[in-house]
């Protein structure tokens, strides 16, 4: 029995919003119909994939169809038996395996790997709460404290509530395997305090600290958790294995533990609520499951708004081209509403007290209209983690986070050309440098040619 | 209602891209809003928002100097009443005199003097609104923008920082440079550093200084001399207000002359109480400059001087007489010029507190500090952010460095 340790404070800034989790939690986690096709994408943030599988060939459930060279990225699974129809990529610039399914009674390719790693790295885990980060790139480096992330703050998403309540002993042994594999000393779960019954199930188990946090939103971004649990305050920038941690999703435990017996990641609990859907609940989507045959299952009006994420950080999102993808935890899907016209920012500042990261977003929105990158740099955009808690409260409906976030982009892309540009210009002067320097050896050589003949000739 | 919905709706085709009156979709797009919810919508984070928006925000403020229009119309008949009773005058001169006579000129009846008043604040208002609104159109057409709220307060707030006497070309001529020089050359609502009303008026102030300042233009009666209860204090401290009649308490409630909407410190005072509890204006600020204000105040009275009276007015007579209440709750407490962090705002506005009563008591010149000094602050505010700012991130820098 683990033993429940509530926290009486709570993080700087944020906000006290309205959950509404309830309405997609009164039922248990929905199980999908099998669908006739599903569009696997290749490309997210963490890199772009490579087919492993060619146009018109025959797929088995659970095999790996394509791996990421890149660091950060990870391999992709088909969900279910079917035959690949063609590798194309969508208006969205989203490159997709289009696969057609056909039912099979092969069982799921089980994966072949021999240490707990380079499971989790077969079956293609990534941090399921946003980041989508590799979860064995992250596991790979020791830490000392090892945190769950179960405090899913942001309205309207339950879908790691929703796990941890049918599958709380499956969460605590995955969490348990990441230990071992982190060699970390200390097991935290972090929760939200609201959420009774899957702390109650938490409780059946053991092996953990089981810590409460107020519900107050973002309590349950990396940082904002970090700070709450332990009292460590990362400085801008800096990553939590830098200080002894990691942080894992609920939802990434899970899988962990699906992984270890040798399941790969094909379908995860995906949150489907808002005003246009008649009865919400969690549902097991498998990756790849186009958004618009989601809306057509559940017949919801064609006019709808569809946001890819919570109310918060979700974003509008194209039901024609999207996907479920691996950190795909909701489907916020809306009947049209008026929504307040933006207008000009007259510096009330009622943004910078709820800010969670204490930064200034009135002065960093000056900053990026027009783009000034000595001003965004010395406001610290780069430490902005888009909560979108400064949008919420902010009078002139100005979209701040989006703005943020498209700076942040812009801003990263400077970077790497400068980067880029000064490793050219390094290996440039290395080349002017080595051309010299051959040049002289070679001079060097002849002048000793040139001496040794003379003297030759002079005997 | 529905009418004027159906009138709208039938413009609306034309002023949009493409109609035949397309420039003149800022004006249809202010009136529109302002008088309905609007059905656009956008797309973007956070679906969830906070009921506040800028409209209603600028509309609290606007609400909230009701209570001061009010007494700007009623003191201001009130004073020429009062006056015209002591000089045996009959009726109001000019062309005012042919309307604000309608139900006498009697000083104790509250409906008369607030009749009288009015044919002195309206024609300002209106100058103001009108000259106003056209340059804050004409702008928003040319740029493409919308009309913005902000100069719903900028006008008021100007019309009541203004002697009932002001001549109205004057007052066109002010909330012109105003609206211009403070507001639309920096490129509108939130890019201007200094408060477009003040701008206005220490313009008039500077260029007009006999219709802005003196004994004559406070009393709306021609002929008539009377100070105010700042101009008295300057010659001759508190026994020359005392002199002139005015106790403490007239000076508190309003019944003393002065630019229109500056009188009444109580009425100001609630009506900022208001403002603060809706969080629209800033404790911060207001609780700053009264700090400042006694702080200062109370130097000068223990420092004491022989040939300037004005070393001995007390803090609590700084707070009744001339623009300090009004330019405390809604001048200073304008966010887009005031500092924007939470400990900038405090020293913001310590630094008005100390401001005004240097002004007024170490400058013989210009009685009228507030003014002065909330301009004077406007242009310090982003150096307070800065350091600011400067000091937070040095204070974490440090405490991450501790903790690394």
């Amino acid at each position: 029995m683990a033993v429940l340790k509530t926290l009486d404070h709570s993080l700087n800034g944020g906000l006290w919003l309205d959950g509404h989790k309830a309405i997609s939690l009164i039922q248990g986690i929905q199980n999908w119909p099998t669908p006739s096709q599903v569009m696997l994408p290749l490309l997210d943030k963490n890199g772009a994939r490579r087919a492993l599988v060619s146009v018109g060939e025959r797929v088995k459930a659970g095999q790996c169809v394509a791996i990421c060279d890149g660091i950060a990225g990870s391999a992709l699974h088909a969900p279910y038996a079917g035959t690949v129809r063609q590798i194309t990529t969508l208006p969205n610039a989203q490159m997709v395996i289009d696969m057609h399914l056909s039912p099979s009674s092969e069982p799921c390719t089980l994966l072949e790997a021999s240490t707990l790693l380079q499971r989790i790295d077969a079956a293609g885990i990534v941090g399921m709460g946003g980041a989508g980060f590799a979860t064995a790139r992250k596991l790979g480096q020791p830490v000392e404290t090892l945190i769950i992330n179960a405090a899913e703050c942001e309205p309207y998403i339950t879908c790691d509530e929703a796990l941890l309540r049918e599958y709380a002993a499956e969460v605590v042994e995955g969490a348990k395997l990441a230990q071992t594999a982190v060699g970390a000393k200390r097991l935290i779960i972090g929760i939200e305090n609201n959420k009774t019954e899957a702390i109650e199930a938490l409780k059946q188990h053991d092996g953990f600290e089981l810590i409460a946090v107020p519900p107050k939103y973002p309590s349950g971004g990396e940082r904002q958790l970090i700070e709450l649990l332990l009292g460590v305050r990362l400085s801008p920038g800096q990553r939590p294995v830098e200080q002894g941690l990691a942080v894992i999703n609920v939802h990434t435990a899970y899988a962990i533990n699906n992984a270890n017996d040798g399941r790969p990641l094909t379908q995860r609990v995906v949150t489907i609520t808002g005003s246009a859907v008649a009865t919400p609940a969690n549902y097991w989507l498998p990756i790849g499951l186009p958004v618009k045959v989601v809306l057509n299952t559940l017949g919801i009006a064609a006019n709808a708004r569809v946001r890819l994420g919570g109310a918060m950080m979700g974003r509008p999102t194209d039901p024609n081209l999207a996907v479920i993808g691996k950190t795909s935890n909701c489907l916020l899907i809306e009947t049209p509403v008026d929504s307040t016209p933006v207008s000009p920012c007259i510096r009330c500042g009622v943004c910078e007290p709820v800010c969670p990261e204490g930064l200034l977003p009135a002065q960093m929105h000056f900053a990026t209209q027009p783009f000034a990158r000595d001003m965004l740099e010395r406001y610290h955009l780069s430490a902005c983690i888009e909560c979108a808690c400064c949008d919420h409260v902010c009078p002139s409906a100005i979209p701040l986070a989006m703005q943020f976030g498209l700076a942040k982009q812009q801003l990263n892309t400077l970077k790497q050309a400068e980067r880029s540009a000064q490793r050219a210009g390094e290996r440039h002067s290395a080349r002017e440098a080595r051309l010299e320097r051959l040049a002289a050896e070679k001079k060097a050589r002849m002048e000793a040619k040139k001496a040794a003949l003379k003297k030759r000739t002079a005997k | 209602m529905k009418a004027l919905r159906n009138i709208l709706d039938s413009i609306h085709p034309h002023v949009m891209p493409g109609g035949k009156h397309e420039k003149w979709y800022a004006l249809y797009e202010a009136v529109d809003t302002g008088l309905y919810s609007p059905p656009e919508t956008t797309g973007v984070a956070p679906h969830v928002r906070d009921g506040i928006d800028l409209k209603r925000v600028m509309g609290y403020v606007w609400m909230a100097t009701f209570p001061l229009m009010f007494w700007a119309c009623y003191n201001a008949g009130y004073q020429a009443n009062s006056a015209m009773a002591q000089m045996g005058i009959e009726s109001a001169a000019g062309w005012r005199g042919a309307f604000a006579g309608w139900f006498g000129y009697d000083h104790t009846s509250i409906f008369s003097n607030v009749w009288h008043g009015l044919w002195y604040f309206l024609p300002v208002y209106l100058t103001t609104f009108l000259v106003g609104g056209f340059i804050e159109v004409l702008f928003a057409t040319v740029r493409g923008h919308e009309v913005n709220e902000g100069f719903f307060v900028t006008s008021i707030l100007f019309s009541l920082t203004l002697p009932p006497t002001i001549p109205l070309p004057m007052v066109a001529i002010g909330i012109a440079f105003g609206v211009i020089i403070g507001k639309e050359v920096f490129g509108g609502t939130g890019k201007n550093f200094l408060n477009p009303a003040l701008v206005g008026r220490a313009f008039l102030f500077f260029a007009y200084p006999a219709a802005m300042s003196g004994n004559a233009v406070w009393v709306a009666v021609d002929g008539y001399t009377g100070a105010t209860a700042l101009g008295a204090a300057m010659t001759g401290g508190i026994a020359a207000i005392a002199e002139l009649g005015f106790s403490w308490s007239d000076a508190f409630l309003g019944f003393v002359p002065g630019s229109l909407g500056e009188t009444s410190t109580l009425l100001i005072l609630l009506s900022g109480a208001a403002l603060m509890a809706t969080g629209i204006a800033s404790w911060r600020i207001v609780a700053g400059v009264m700090v400042g204000m006694v702080l200062t105040s109370s130097l000068f009275n223990l420092i004491g001087s022989d040939s300037n009276p004005m070393f001995a007015m007390p803090w609590y007579w700084h707070l009744v007489v001339g623009g300090f209440a009004f330019g405390m709750m809604f001048m200073a407490t304008d966010p887009v010029t005031a500092s924007h962090t939470n400990s900038g705002r405090i020293a913001y506005g310590v630094l008005i507190g100390i401001m005004v009563v240097l002004v007024r008591v170490v400058n013989p010149a210009f009685p009228e500090g507030m003014m002065l000094a909330i301009l004077f602050a406007n242009i310090w505010a982003p150096m307070i952010d800065y350091v600011v700012i400067s000091r937070n991130t040095k204070r974490r820098m440090a405490r991450t460095a501790a903790t690394a």
